[in-house]
C-alpha cells in the first residue's frame, strides 16, 4: 500500500536514481529510510540492481564492417523521402481502418443490415407505427357522395370488414 | 522477384462490403422498377332472394353474412388488375356503372388507393380514399341493382 503511494507520488524515479546511487547524500538517506520501512520499495530497488549489472555484464553487440555498411544503407534508404515507409501516413486513414481490419467491417457491414432490416419493416408495418385503431388494416381517409345519396362507414360486430355504404335511391 | 501476398481479410471485408450494399438495396428493388397495385376485386349481388351464397366467395361468404341480413349473395363478377401508381384502373359494374381505382401512394405493404363508383351519366356516385394493408379488403356497397345492392369488395396487394 505504501508503496503505491509513494509510485503515485513519482518516487518510483526516486527508487531508480536511489538504485543507481545517483541521489544527493541528504535525498539518498531519506530514500533508504523509506525503502527500510517498505518491502515492496525494497523489491523494486532490487529489481533495479539486477538490471543494472545485467546490462554492464552482457558484452556489447559487434557488427562486421559488410553487416554495418548494408545496416546503414537499410537505414538510410527508409529515411530517403517518397518511400513507402514515408509515404504511409502516421495514422491510419479511414480506408485503411476498416478495409485492413475485417472485425470492423464485418461489424458495420452487420450493423447496416440490421439497420436496413429495421427500416424495411418499419416500411411494411410489420413493425411500427400503423394505427393500432384500424386493426384490420383498412382506413377510410375521406369519403364524398352525390347528391341525395347518404353515406355511412361502418363495421359490424364480429367481423372484420369496413364497409363504406352509400343509400342510393332505387332505380325502378 | 517479391509477390506480396494477399491478405485474406482484405477479400473478407470486399465481400461483407458487397453483402452490404445488397442487403441496403435490395428492399428496395421496387423504386428501380415500375411499382403497381395488385388490386382483386369481387362484385356481388345480395338481395333478399332465394338462392343462398355462391360458393365462389369462399371465406369472404362468412364475413358477409355477419356483416349483413340479405339472404341471397351471388359472385357477379372477379375482375383484376394491376395499375401503376397514379393511374387509373375501371371495372365495368352492372346498370352500366363503372368502377374507378387509383393508387395514390404504395409503401411497403400499404396502399392508398382513390375508389369511386361512377353512374352511367359519369358522375361519382361515391368517391373514397382508403388506405389498406396487403391482403386487408374494404366493401363498397349501397348501390341498387335489381331487387336488391351491390356490393363491391375492394382487396389490394
Amino acid at each position: 500500500m505504501i508503496h503505491w503511494f509513494h509510485m503515485a507520488l513519482g518516487r518510483g524515479r526516486r527508487l531508480a536514481a536511489y538504485a543507481a546511487a545517483e541521489l544527493p547524500p541528504a535525498e539518498h538517506a531519506r530514500v533508504e529510510a523509506d525503502v527500510r520501512s517498505c518491502p515492496a520499495c525494497r523489491r523494486e530497488v532490487e529489481a533495479y540492481h539486477l538490471v543494472s549489472s545485467t546490462l554492464r555484464t552482457e558484452p556489447p553487440a559487434r557488427m562486421s564492417p559488410e553487416q554495418a555498411a548494408a545496416f546503414l544503407a537499410g537505414v538510410e534508404r527508409r529515411l530517403r523521402p517518397g518511400t513507402a515507409a514515408l509515404a504511409r501516413p502516421a495514422r491510419p486513414a479511414l480506408r485503411e481502418l476498416f478495409w485492413d481490419h475485417p472485425r470492423l467491417s464485418l461489424a458495420s457491414a452487420a450493423a447496416a443490415v440490421i439497420l436496413v432490416l429495421g427500416l424495411t419493416l418499419v416500411q411494411m408495418e410489420v413493425w411500427g407505427p400503423w394505427s393500432p385503431s384500424v386493426p384490420n388494416g383498412v382506413e377510410v381517409v375521406s369519403i364524398e357522395a352525390g347528391e341525395d345519396a347518404p353515406v355511412m362507414v361502418f363495421q359490424a360486430p364480429g367481423s372484420s370488414l369496413k364497409v363504406i355504404w352509400v343509400f342510393e335511391k332505387p332505380t325502378s | 522477384m517479391r509477390h506480396r501476398r494477399r491478405p485474406r481479410h482484405r477479400a473478407f471485408s470486399g465481400v461483407t462490403l458487397v453483402c452490404s450494399l445488397v442487403a441496403i438495396l435490395a428492399p428496395h428493388a421496387s423504386l428501380f422498377a415500375q411499382a403497381t397495385a395488385s388490386l382483386r376485386v369481387q362484385v356481388i349481388y345480395a338481395a333478399n332472394d332465394p338462392g343462398g351464397v355462391d360458393a365462389r366467395l369462399g371465406g369472404l361468404a362468412a364475413e358477409l353474412q355477419r356483416t349483413f341480413r340479405y339472404s341471397k349473395y351471388e359472385l357477379l363478377d372477379s375482375p383484376q388488375g394491376s395499375p401503376a401508381l397514379n393511374q387509373s384502373w375501371q371495372a365495368n359494374l352492372p346498370g352500366d356503372r363503372r368502377l374507378e381505382i387509383t393508387p395514390t401512394a404504395m409503401q411497403g405493404g400499404q396502399y392508398s388507393l382513390t375508389v369511386r363508383v361512377l353512374s352511367s351519366s359519369g358522375q361519382a356516385v361515391v368517391n373514397t380514399r382508403v388506405r389498406l394493408r396487403s391482403g386487408a379488403t374494404v366493401l363498397v356497397g349501397g348501390p341498387s341493382h335489381q331487387k336488391g345492392v351491390l356490393i363491391i369488395a375492394i382487396t389490394a396487394g
